[in-house]
């Protein structure tokens, strides 16, 4: 019952906080991050538009977005983070939101393990701590990093809004709290052409084949945040597949 | 795979330590097949059974070569390429099975549930009386102690032919035999290690524990979402 009114305590604060995000206008856009660490990777690509996402909602809850198990509340409410219903700096169009997936400078993948192990003699107290099974289990994770030093976006956004809310990202990737994908830095600049979604007839992010008239390649993929949701899979074009939009895309 | 990869392995093939831990094996399997009298063999089709049926095909041309297929966790590629390799190895009785359930309730353990729980049983009542498995002690202490203590999974006794052989022995017979594997060693071997490169399912929540997600969601991302477009 508690943990209900609690819930819908942290919706009322989601929905009113977010309907303050107000974006009239978007231009092409490349934003570049420049990396002091290098990048963990979970997935072949980082999406921006999800980045941008989780630093709305951390911004609106505050503190409260490291107590709120967030994934199985948007999991039940999908409608809260719906790009129809709210206003992001990055454009939303046809069902897709305009920003290409990342694009790091180097693509060598290299393997890293490393060891996580709680400290009990930081827990005060008697009782034994069991680490080989339950909430303080130790266990050993390995990961895939790219020492790449910069990652681009295309986008279509709003400039302002966004350089108010990355100046507030510590780190891109996976793992970033332990010091992975640590941003020195970032630069927006305004692009000729908007290369969110093709450049040079090549997809820059997953695109739904019905907003396709060819395509070289079609895996399902998800194609909107949240990107772990399964529900959110449908028949894309990858990344750097061949592809044409239909007319008035 | 990479030209020094294959020169270290086919180097290694040479050590009389690799002929003498060989050797353990093919003696091990012989006298298994002079013990049991109708065994089969437990083929996943990754590099250990590879190597395990091509050791056993040399002395049993016709046994019984078993694979159970993980549906939608492994890519139907895959599935394809482990049976052609099973019948290049020279498998003429090649059994291959599966389970409905992976397409009605993908979520619940159905390889213990259904191979474990009822198919084995079948097995044994069909007369089978023992079973070739591709483990080794090098790979983890909790193999090293099943196999010291022939702690089996099922009633049906295990055989552990090339349990004393180590990952460059495996290598070394696959290289030196020109034996086909799965394509995903190659992916995975580079990045991974010839050494920790495993062969399981893969974004499978029963197996989850033994490969690890995230690294199949970047090195075979293709196959990461292939489930959700099964009809159920």
């Amino acid at each position: 019952m508690e943990r209900k009114r609690e819930n819908s305590d942290i919706i009322k604060r989601l929905l009113d906080g977010l309907s303050r995000y107000r974006y009239q206008s978007y231009e092409p856009l490349m934003v570049t991050f420049r990396l002091g660490s290098p990048v963990v990777l979970n997935h072949p690509w980082i999406y921006l538009d999800s980045t941008v996402m989780f630093l709305m909602v951390r911004d609106v809850l505050g503190p409260d977005f490291y107590t709120v198990n967030l994934n199985e509340l948007l999991y039940h409410r999908q409608e809260i983070l719906s790009p129809d219903s709210i206003s992001c700096p990055i454009q939303y169009k046809h069902g897709l939101f305009m920003c290409s997936a990342s694009m790091l400078d180097i693509n060598s993948k290299y393997l890293e393990t490393i060891y996580k192990r709680v400290e009990p003699r930081w827990m005060g107290g008697k009782k034994k701590v069991a680490l080989n099974s339950g909430y303080f289990l130790n266990f050993m994770i390995r990961h895939i990093y790219v020492p790449a030093s910069s990652v681009t976006f295309y986008l279509s956004g709003n400039r302002e809004g966004l350089d108010c809310l990355l100046r507030n990202l510590n780190g891109i990737g996976d793992n970033t709290r332990i010091g992975w994908g640590k941003i020195r830095g970032f630069e927006i600049e305004r692009t000729d052409v908007d290369y969110s979604l093709v450049k040079e007839g090549r997809a820059m992010r997953p695109i739904p084949v019905e907003l396709l008239k060819d395509y070289s390649e079609a895996i399902p993929l998800t194609y909107r945040p949240p990107y772990w949701d399964r529900r959110n899979v449908r028949l894309c074009a990858p990344p750097g597949a061949r592809v044409v939009l239909k007319d008035g895309i | 795979m990479e030209y020094k990869w294959k020169e270290t392995f086919l180097t290694h093939s040479t050590l009389p330590e690799y002929r003498k831990r060989l050797k353990s094996a093919e003696t091990i399997i012989y006298n298994s097949l002079k013990k049991y009298r109708k065994p089969y063999v437990a083929f996943s089709g990754g590099k250990d059974s590879t190597m395990m049926l091509s050791l056993i095909l040399k002395q049993a041309p016709d046994i019984m070569v078993y694979h159970w297929d993980y549906g939608i966790y492994m890519p139907r590629y895959l599935e394809r390429e482990i049976i052609s390799n099973a019948r290049k190895i020279g498998a003429k009785n090649l059994r291959v099975e599966t389970s409905e359930l992976y397409h009605q309730n993908p979520s619940e353990p159905i390889w213990y549930r259904e191979f474990l729980g009822k198919r084995v049983f079948t097995l044994i009542s069909e007369g089978y009386d023992a079973v070739f498995v591709g483990i080794r002690i090098e790979e983890s202490l909790r193999r090293k102690r099943r196999i010291k203590n022939k702690y089996y999974l099922t009633d049906m006794p295990e055989i552990f032919p090339i349990k004393y052989l180590t990952w460059m022995d495996v290598w070394a017979y696959i290289v030196s035999n020109n034996l086909p594997y799965p394509s995903t060693y190659d992916i995975y071997c580079p990045i991974v290690g010839y050494d920790k490169a495993r062969f399981v399912t893969f974004f499978d929540p029963e197996f989850d524990k033994f490969g690890a997600s995230n690294i199949d969601g970047v090195l075979i991302w293709k196959e990461k979402n292939s489930s959700c477009m099964i009809p159920r």
